[in-house]
Parts: C-alpha cells; structure tokens; sequence
C-alpha cells in the first residue's frame, strides 16, 4: 500500500492507495502516533484509492480515531469507495467516523468550522 | 548418548545464558588455565590446547566446568565450552603458541552460535504460539447444548497464526439457551490473550443477567472490556443470539459482526446485520435486540470474517455473495453437514492458497417440533 502524508489549508491529510490490511497497517498506526497536532486542527484520511479493508486496516482506523479524539483533533474519512464502504455498513462504524464524500469536502467543512 | 544429552540439558534460559558467558569471557576463561573445547554434530572440532586432543574427546560432562549444549528442535546439535585444566593431567598452557587456536574457536562460536541461538529462541517461540493456539481452541466449548428440536454445531478452523476467533454457549435449561461468535482485531497472542477474555466476559453476563437479553449482554461486555481494548489499541465484533424453544424465536444483537446468515427454509440466505459499532470503539453504545421466526427446518449460520475473506491465488475473494449461496445449497443437510461442506467449498475456492484467518462457525437448524 502507498501512502502519502500533506499538508492542505492547515489539514493533515493522510492519502492511502491500495489494500488496507494487516501488511499496510503499521505505517498508517505510525503515522497516528507521531501525531502531534493543535487541538481543533483536522485529520483527513483519504480512503479514495482504497479497494479493501480488513479488520486490521479497521483496528488502526479506531486507534487514530481514539488519538485523535484525546488530542481534541478530528478525523475525518473521505472518498470511502463501495467495496470498503460495504465494510463500514456491516460493522456500523459508519455510525463511530466522521464521514464525507471528498477531500475538498473535508477540507471546506473545516474552514466554515473556523469561522464559525 | 543422545538421551543422556537431552537428559542433561533440558534448561533453554541455562543454555542462553551460558552460550553468551562464553562469547564474552573465553578469553579470560583461557587465559586462567582452563581448557577449551568445541563440539560440532557431536564431534570434538576444536580444543584447546591442542595437546589434550585424545583426552577431551573422551571427557565426561562431570569435568566441565562450562558447557553449553546448542538445541533446536530438542535436539543437541552441537556444544561449546571451557574444561577445568586441573582435571587433566599435564595440562600445557603456553597462551602465545596456542592463540590461532583460540581464535579460531572464538571464529567457530560467532560463526554458529548465535545464528544457532536465535533459531532456537525462534523455534521456542513457535512452540510457545503453537501452545497457544492449543490452549485457545480448547477453551472454545467443545459440547454443544442438548436443546430440544435444536441441532446444533460449531466449529472454529484455526489459521497458521494464533486468531482472535471465539464462541460460547450458555444453556439455562433443554428449551433455551444464549449463544455467542465473536472476533477480535488483530492476530497473534495479544489477539488470543483478548478472545480469552472476552469469551468469558461475554459467559458470565450471559449466565448472570437476569433475563436472556442479548442487548443487555452485549451492553455489559463492552463495559467490562473497553478500558483493556482502549488501553491496548483492539476492538471485538460479538454477535449475540438467544433462542427460545416455546415461542421458535431467535432474539439478537450484533455488535459489528459479520457474516451472520439466517436461511429460512427454501431460502433465499440474508444477511444479518449489525446496527451497533464493534466493542472497545466507544464508551457507550447503542445497540437493538432483534426477533426472528426460528421454524423447522430453518438455519442460522453465524460465522467469522475467515470464511468470506478466504482468497485464492488470483487475488480473488470468497466473498458474502458466495457464501450466502452456498448456505442456502446446503441448508438440506444436518448441521455438522452445513459445516463441513461450508469449509469445503471454501477451500476449493482457494486452491490450496494459505488461509491467513481462522474460519469459525456457529450453525443451528431447526430439527423437529419441539
């Protein structure tokens, strides 16, 4: 799996490509736990490029949901394509995620949040 | 001699320790008058000094002062050591003439020993893993509850690495009874260790509620649990189920779990889904309990993620579509039969490919009235 780390409009965004699974999720947990962030900035992963999850890929997702949250940060899932997105209904974790359609989505939500 | 061997060294930390005694204080251990020797697949291959050749190769373990025998596989393989000099007669010392000697011994041990070392701190390892795994699938109950009109079956397929897979019964009499599947993130001990647990928070609340609320006993084990998964980064997707003789109802709660298929007679197979979050994800959930007809003939596979996850060498995924089918092509048969056939088929899918999940089953059917 590819993953790719930036930084848009004060955002950190983390882009992942490929299969989520037990081989791809250690950078990703990495990742959460050298999060090091403001309280109220923003965590976006981009799932776009995602075709599978697994329970592993799911457990990380948890685990950075969880950092976040002591942080006071919020993570935010984008792009969720169907296949994973199937995943997310059957285990109701679409219920537990901030969840929305694309990256500018995430982003734009954040920005009308600072200024309101 | 190699009984006696094993006999006599059976301690792997003793062996560790003295291995890594000797790497570090050889020198010195020389250079006080003691000899030294290396033993390879049961052959003297070096020894110093080289004049006691004859003797050490006949010496007995009672003259050592150090040794190290090197096990893999409970086999003594090879053995390095250092011999008190004062027990052989005429012992030579000569430090400087006997030096390449040395090194070659100190060469030989860095050259087998660690390597040797680490293959068998590997290979207790798996032992330890495989233990595990033994232990794990003997606590998953293997009799089933005698509940009448019910035929009843389970069944857990452990994959090569220890899971996180579990299920439990709890009967409160021959008409009814709570039975439970769940599966926990991650693979490997700290997987098995949480199944451990949670298997059996999930038997008490079941035994010690005072309805049969499978809402309610969901609701508890996520109380019980979710400071340990929080603590350690896990999660367990539990599906809950009671079933009622009297009233041939199935009530449920699913907290995250899949797959679980009910296939009333003639089909088609659906789905049940979950409508709470997986346990360890949030401090307080929400979750519904559900009613189902449960009639005759009418079968409940509620299983583990291994079974539509199982891959074959294309890449390609057993999926829900599959199995949903091949419930509903099975339902005729008796439940040991579903279960059997199930796996079969699963593996035919993969060809042979390796099964990185375990595959764990619990199938009811509805036999006769009751």
């Amino acid at each position: 799996m590819e993953m790719i780390n930036k930084q848009i409009e004060g955002a950190t965004v983390l882009q992942l490509t490929g299969r989520f699974d037990a081989y791809a999720a250690p950078p990703v947990e990495e990742f959460f736990q050298k999060l090091n962030l403001d309280p109220a900035s923003r965590v976006i992963i981009n799932l776009s490029q995602v075709d599978f999850i697994d329970s592993t890929g799911l457990a990380t997702l948890i685990i950075g949901m969880k950092r976040c949250r002591q942080q006071q940060v919020e993570l935010v899932l984008c792009g969720i394509q169907q296949p994973v997105h199937i995943i997310f209904e059957l285990t109701r974790l679409e219920t537990v995620f901030t969840i929305v359609n694309t990256e500018e989505d995430a982003i734009a939500q954040m920005q009308m949040q600072q200024k309101g | 001699m190699q009984e006696k061997e094993r006999a006599n060294y059976p301690l792997a930390e003793e062996v560790k320790a003295h291995s890594y005694q000797i790497s570090i204080q050889a020198a010195a251990w020389l250079a006080t008058g003691y000899r030294a020797f290396g033993i390879w697949d049961k052959e003297l291959i070096a020894c110093w000094p080289a004049s006691a050749w004859q003797e050490m190769s006949q010496m007995q373990d009672a003259d050592l002062t150090l040794h190290a025998p090197i096990i893999v596989d409970e086999q003594v393989i090879g053995k390095v050591g250092v011999l008190n000099g004062s027990k052989i007669a005429g012992g030579d010392m000569r430090l400087d003439a006997e030096a390449d000697l040395i090194s070659q011994m100190l060469t030989m041990k860095a050259g087998f020993e660690r390597p040797l070392i680490d293959l068998f701190a590997q290979a207790r390892l798996k032992t330890e893993l495989d233990m595990a795994a033994r232990i794990q699938l003997q606590l998953l109950p293997q009799q089933f509850p005698q509940i009448q009109g019910l035929d009843i079956y389970a069944h857990c397929n452990p994959a090569e690495q220890v899971g996180g897979d579990f299920y439990d019964f709890s009967a409160y009499n021959d008409r009814s009874f709570a039975f439970a599947i769940g599966d926990i993130s991650g693979k490997g001990l700290p997987a098995a260790l949480f199944m451990a647990m949670a298997r059996i928070v999930t038997h008490t609340a079941a035994r010690s509620l005072p309805a049969i609320d499978p809402k309610a006993i969901l609701l508890r084990v996520n109380e019980d649990l979710y400071e340990d998964f929080t603590e350690a980064g896990m999660f367990a997707t539990i599906f809950v189920g009671c079933y009622n003789a009297p009233s041939a109802q199935i009530s449920y709660a699913n907290a995250g779990h899949s797959p679980v298929i009910y296939c009333p007679e003639g089909g088609p197979a659906v789905l049940l889904e979950a409508d709470a979050p997986m346990l360890g994800v949030l401090p307080g959930i929400i979750c519904t309990n559900h009613t189902l007809p449960f009639h005759i003939n009418d079968v409940l596979v509620a299983g583990t993620d291994g079974l539509n996850e199982s891959f074959n060498a294309d890449g390609e995924m057993f999926g829900y579509e599959r199995l949903l089918r091949a419930v509903e092509r099975l339902a005729h048969l008796p439940s040991h039969q579903i279960g059997g056939e199930l796996l079969k088929t699963i593996q035919q899918f993969a060809r042979g490919y390796i099964q990185s999940d375990d595959q764990t089953f619990i199938i009811l059917k509805r036999s006769t009235s009751s």
